[in-house]
This record gives structure tokens, C-alpha cells and sequence, in this order.
């Protein structure tokens, strides 16, 4: 029962996740920042929230950092800028990697890295 | 009788972890998807107690435990709200709100339980 509920909240997430590179990638961005800013941050809090519950580890670091930073967006605490799309759009790939089991992860872990302590930073 | 819990979560997985646990150990379970959805069971039905996320579309967790305390019936049932430990400000105005307390997610099945029995007890 517990890995039909994985299975369906990894095609969810990968689903979402995908739908928010299509969004970050686009001009939709400068026109609906509110609208992403909320996606980024309901899928992010999803993914630390349930993940870990259905053993699917190694995604709480960067859900943790992209949620500190997109509910500080969220409650206006911080604007969005480029630098922050860009990195966001350099750590949803890392997300989907933990969660495609079967995938090959070409990502560059100290690009990751540096992109959750730019987020950490913002927040700190 | 078994208990009855009403959980309120806008993701799936979570919804169906909770519902496969708390069946499991014999509670009879209601949920609903969000805050606007968990309304439609509050008539008068008896509901032993809500656990409700508070980040959801449409009406959200603290909306909905503000309306739960305007129903008579459901005045003084215990609510919990599930949160991240990142939400920690909102911990204290669900408290305003009327919630009784709280779990932090992610969490294991055990922990849940003991939280409801606790609550309960």
C-alpha cells in the first residue's frame, strides 16, 4: 500500500515539477510572479512534508532551503529576482533526480551546493 | 465506538498515509482535500476530531479551524494542524485561532497516533 502511495506522489511531484521548469522558463514569470512564487512554494512544502514519510530521503535539504525562500517571497519579506529564478531553476532538476530512481543524475552536486547556500543565504 | 477523525490535506499522499494509518488501528476516517471541502462534513455529523494541514488552496487551515470554532457543535472538538518546523510563526496564530495544538510533518505513523490518543485520552 505504501509503494502504491510513493509511486503516485513521485509522478505527481515529477509532474508539478516539471510544469514549474515551464513556468521559470518563461516569460509567464514577469507577469505572474505571485502565481509561481505560491507553486514553487506548495510544491516544495509538499515534497518536505511527505517525502520523508514515504522514505524518500536525500530531497529535505533543498525542499528546506527553496521553502524558507519562496515563503519569504510568498509573505513579501524578499522580492524576486533573477538570481533567485536562476537558481531555482538549477535545483529542480536536483529535486527530480531524487526522486527518478531509474534516472541517470548528471547534475553537478557542487553547482547544487552553491545554489542552496546563495538560498540560505537570503534567508540568514 | 471507534473514533472518528476528519483530516484535511491538500496532497494526496499525505491524505492517504494518514487515512492507511489511522484505519489501520480501527479509527473511521474523513477526508477532505481542502478547507472548503471539510466543511461539507461538519453537519452535525459526530466527528471526534480534525487534523488539518494549513497551507491549502481555497480555504486554508487557519480559516478553517476560525470557522470550526463558529459551529456550535464543533466549539470545543480538538483540533490539530499539521506543519513544517520552517512555519514556526504560524504555530502561534493556529493557537489564536482555536487549534489545540500541533504535529510537525514530516512524521512517522507512531507519532501521529500517539498525538491523536494523547488528545483524545
Amino acid at each position: 500500500m505504501i509503494e502504491k502511495i510513493k509511486e503516485g506522489f513521485i509522478s505527481e511531484t515529477l509532474d508539478e515539477l516539471n510544469s514549474l521548469e515551464v513556468d521559470l522558463s518563461t516569460e509567464v514569470i514577469a507577469n505572474e510572479s505571485d502565481i509561481v512564487i505560491e507553486k514553487v512554494f506548495t510544491a516544495v512544502h509538499k515534497i518536505k512534508g511527505t517525502a520523508p514519510m514515504l522514505g524518500i530521503d536525500g530531497l529535505n535539504m533543498i525542499a528546506h532551503s527553496m521553502e524558507q525562500v519562496y515563503g519569504a517571497l510568498r509573505d513579501g519579506n524578499i522580492s524576486l529576482t533573477h538570481e533567485i529564478v536562476f537558481n531555482t531553476i538549477k535545483l529542480i532538476p536536483a529535486l527530480k533526480a531524487e526522486l527518478s530512481i531509474n534516472s541517470v543524475n548528471n547534475l553537478d552536486s557542487e553547482d547544487v551546493s552553491k545554489s542552496i547556500r546563495y538560498f540560505d543565504s537570503l534567508i540568514s | 465506538m471507534a473514533k472518528t477523525v476528519l483530516i484535511v490535506d491538500d496532497s494526496e499522499s499525505i491524505r492517504e498515509v494518514v487515512n492507511f494509518t489511522l484505519q489501520n488501528e480501527g479509527y473511521e476516517v474523513l477526508v477532505g482535500v481542502d478547507g472548503e471541502d471539510a466543511l461539507q462534513y461538519l453537519d452535525g455529523r459526530n466527528i471526534d476530531i480534525i487534523i488539518t494541514d494549513l497551507h491549502m488552496p481555497n480555504l486554508d487551515g487557519l480559516g478553517l479551524i476560525r470557522k470550526v470554532r463558529e459551529i456550535d457543535t464543533y466549539k470545543h472538538i480538538p483540533i490539530l494542524f499539521l506543519t513544517t518546523e520552517s512555519q514556526a510563526a504560524k504555530k502561534m496564530e493556529a493557537k489564536q485561532a482555536g487549534a489545540t495544538g500541533w504535529i510537525i510533518k514530516p512524521f512517522v505513523p507512531a507519532k501521529l497516533l500517539s498525538a491523536i490518543s494523547r488528545v483524545l485520552r
